[in-house]
């Protein structure tokens, strides 16, 4: 019977392909629904960790979580922007404001990361032009310390000290000048903008707004503004929840009595068929329910996957910060769609058994 | 073997009226026979082969097999008695269009066996005994209209049926198939099947050792054996 039902389910291929693909529509927006919050408060956790109360402006289309996995890429932004920002009423509520070049470079098969800063800053303080300090990872694999030489792209930096302890991350930094860093990565302008300030009246989320505007083509990342957007998300999908399940589980059930009508309708003689020749009424319903269940899990599993570019796309673009799913619900979303497809096939399925296997063999 | 007391079957029409299609029928057929049932189209030719072969309950009657009512049985006795005692073919062959010529033959008896590769060999020699060995692997639509007959039949005699119904068998066929078609049902007969055939053709119907008439749901000539 299994030889059957699979080679059914090959012969009408697109009706179940898209009764799998609806129904892991309806469960990729039920997974994004309950897992974004949760996602949400998991990432901006770990975010907040490593912005503090400050802000971190970066060029639109900066991957945020990639920046902080030091993965960077091209995106960048006029170097004059901080200049901008000091010289516009939005100034005097910023105490710090300091640009970077980040870049990732690869030296004789190594890969390290190249931090292009202002020459006050106490790193690289006292260090000039054509000069580098470096974590001690980069001292230890290429051999050198304070006095030697890294060849950069072609370009010779005299080593002015290594950084111990090196700043988190940084074991294999290589810190230069920001104009060095231009030469180096070719390229110009900055990538972060990192400012600060004592923002304790202000309301950081409409602060960060107001520095977008200020500066074209940016986005500026606050832990609040993103916390903001997360409290907004989480009550609208609180609010709409029960609405969200219900027409899910609807349009999920819908669909699967649907396949079995549609089936029906386009192989009446196959069930009579089968019923003439001695498939027992109870074997049909099985093989409805068989095929119920095969579509709807793999619908769950489908929409599990789809969920992951969703909530993906609705966090860069609510809260600049890329979420991922709750894979441990997978299995109650599984047992859900389980149950559900069970419920929603055995009427249907059954109605189909007790048809008059002499009128299905008649029909045209 | 099979006998018929006082059938009858009733349905509604479209506008609601009642209409007997097959009405007091009573008959014998003896293990071994082949009899064959005449009439011309809507005389309840296929409604009495129908309730002959446990697929259609009639509305007054007894349709008694090896002296049992079968229709006194649960339908999922009727099903295995389908299954295992009967082997239906049909004049638009009902053959599943998405299988090969082997798996359309194979059901039944995977349904019964439930092991594949018994059934499929089962099928693959039967195939090849009614000369289709080179089309095992033939789909519905690749098979001439005489080949789907013989796959049809194929398939209604896997499970070793001791009882064929064949519902106008010939009637999409043209002479020289109708001939050899009906010299297969004879062939079978003569290994012991009963068979039983409703025809509207008189030289379809001489194949058989008994023709019964039909008219108008009634037996013209028709009596117990």
């Amino acid at each position: 019977m299994l030889l059957l039902l699979f080679k059914e389910i090959r012969h009408r291929w697109v009706i179940h392909l898209l009764t799998v693909l609806l129904i892991a529509f309806i469960i990729s927006i039920l997974v994004v629904q309950s897992s974004v919050n949760s996602s949400a408060e998991e990432k901006i956790g770990d975010l907040s960790h490593k912005l503090g109360r400050g802000m971190i402006v970066l060029p639109e289309g900066t991957d945020l979580e990639r920046f902080y996995m030091q993965d960077y890429g091209d995106e960048v932004m006029p170097a004059g922007y901080p200049d901008m920002i000091r010289s516009s009423p939005l100034g005097k509520h910023v105490s710090l404001l300091e640009p970077r070049l980040y870049g990732n470079i690869t030296v004789n098969g190594h890969e390290m990361v190249l931090l292009g800063r202002n020459m006050e800053f106490p790193v690289v303080q006292g260090m000039s032009e054509e000069m580098a300090s470096v974590g001690p990872g980069v001292a230890k694999v290429m051999g050198v310390g304070p006095g030697g030489v890294l060849e950069v792209s072609g370009n010779k930096l005299r080593i002015y000290s290594v950084i111990e302890p090196p700043p988190k991350g940084f074991d294999m930094g290589v810190f230069v000048s920001l104009e060095t860093a231009r030469k180096l990565l070719g390229k110009e302008g900055i990538n972060a903008l990192h400012m600060g300030g004592c923002w304790c009246e202000l309301d950081v989320a409409a602060f960060s707004a107001k520095v977008e505007g200020a500066l074209p083509g940016t986005m500026a990342i606050t832990v609040d503004g993103m916390a903001k957007a997360q409290i907004e998300i989480g009550s609208v999908m609180e609010r709409y929840s029960l609405l969200f399940r219900v027409l899910g589980a609807v349009l999920a059930a819908g669909s699967i009595i649907f396949l079995i009508f549609y089936t029906l309708h386009k192989g009446g003689r196959e069930v009579g068929l089968l019923l003439s020749i001695g498939l027992s009424p109870s074997r049909i319903v099985i093989r409805n329910l068989i095929i119920a269940v095969l579509i709807s899990m793999l619908g769950a599993l489908a929409g599990f996957v789809l969920s992951v570019p969703l909530m993906k796309y609705l966090g860069v673009v609510v809260m600049r910060i890329s979420l991922s799913p709750a894979w441990g619900s997978l299995p109650w979303f599984a047992v859900a769609a389980f149950a559900l497809s069970f419920v929603s096939a055995i009427v249907p399925s059954i109605y189909v058994s007790r048809l008059d296997p002499t009128k299905l063999l008649r029909e045209e | 073997m099979l006998e018929l007391r006082s059938v009858s079957k009733e349905f509604i029409n479209n506008r609601n009226e009642h209409v007997k299609a097959i009405d007091d029928i009573s008959l014998k057929v003896e293990k071994g026979e082949f009899v064959s049932f005449v009439g011309p189209s809507g005389s309840g030719k296929s409604t009495l082969l129908f309730v002959t072969g446990a697929l259609l309950r009639p509305s007054q009657g007894e349709v008694l097999l090896h002296g049992e009512n079968i229709y006194d049985t649960a339908a999922v006795y009727r099903s295995e008695l389908r299954l295992r005692n009967i082997g239906f073919v049909f004049q638009t062959f009902n053959l599943i269009p998405y299988l090969s010529a082997l798996d359309n033959v194979a059901v039944p008896a995977m349904l019964m066996t439930r092991s594949k590769r018994d059934a499929a060999d089962k099928a693959a020699d039967l195939l090849k005994r009614f000369g289709l060995a080179k089309r095992l692997d033939h789909k519905f639509s690749e098979l001439s209209v005489g080949e789907r007959q013989r796959v049809a039949l194929c398939r209604s005699v896997i499970n070793d049926p001791e009882m064929i119904l064949a519902d106008e068998p010939t009637g999409n066929l043209d002479p020289g198939m109708t001939n050899e078609v009906m010299a297969l049902l004879r062939e079978l007969n003569s290994r012991g099947q009963t068979i039983i055939v409703v025809t509207h053709e008189e030289e379809v119907a001489s194949f058989a050792g008994r023709t019964l008439h039909l008219k108008d749901g009634r037996l013209q000539n028709g009596s117990p054996h």
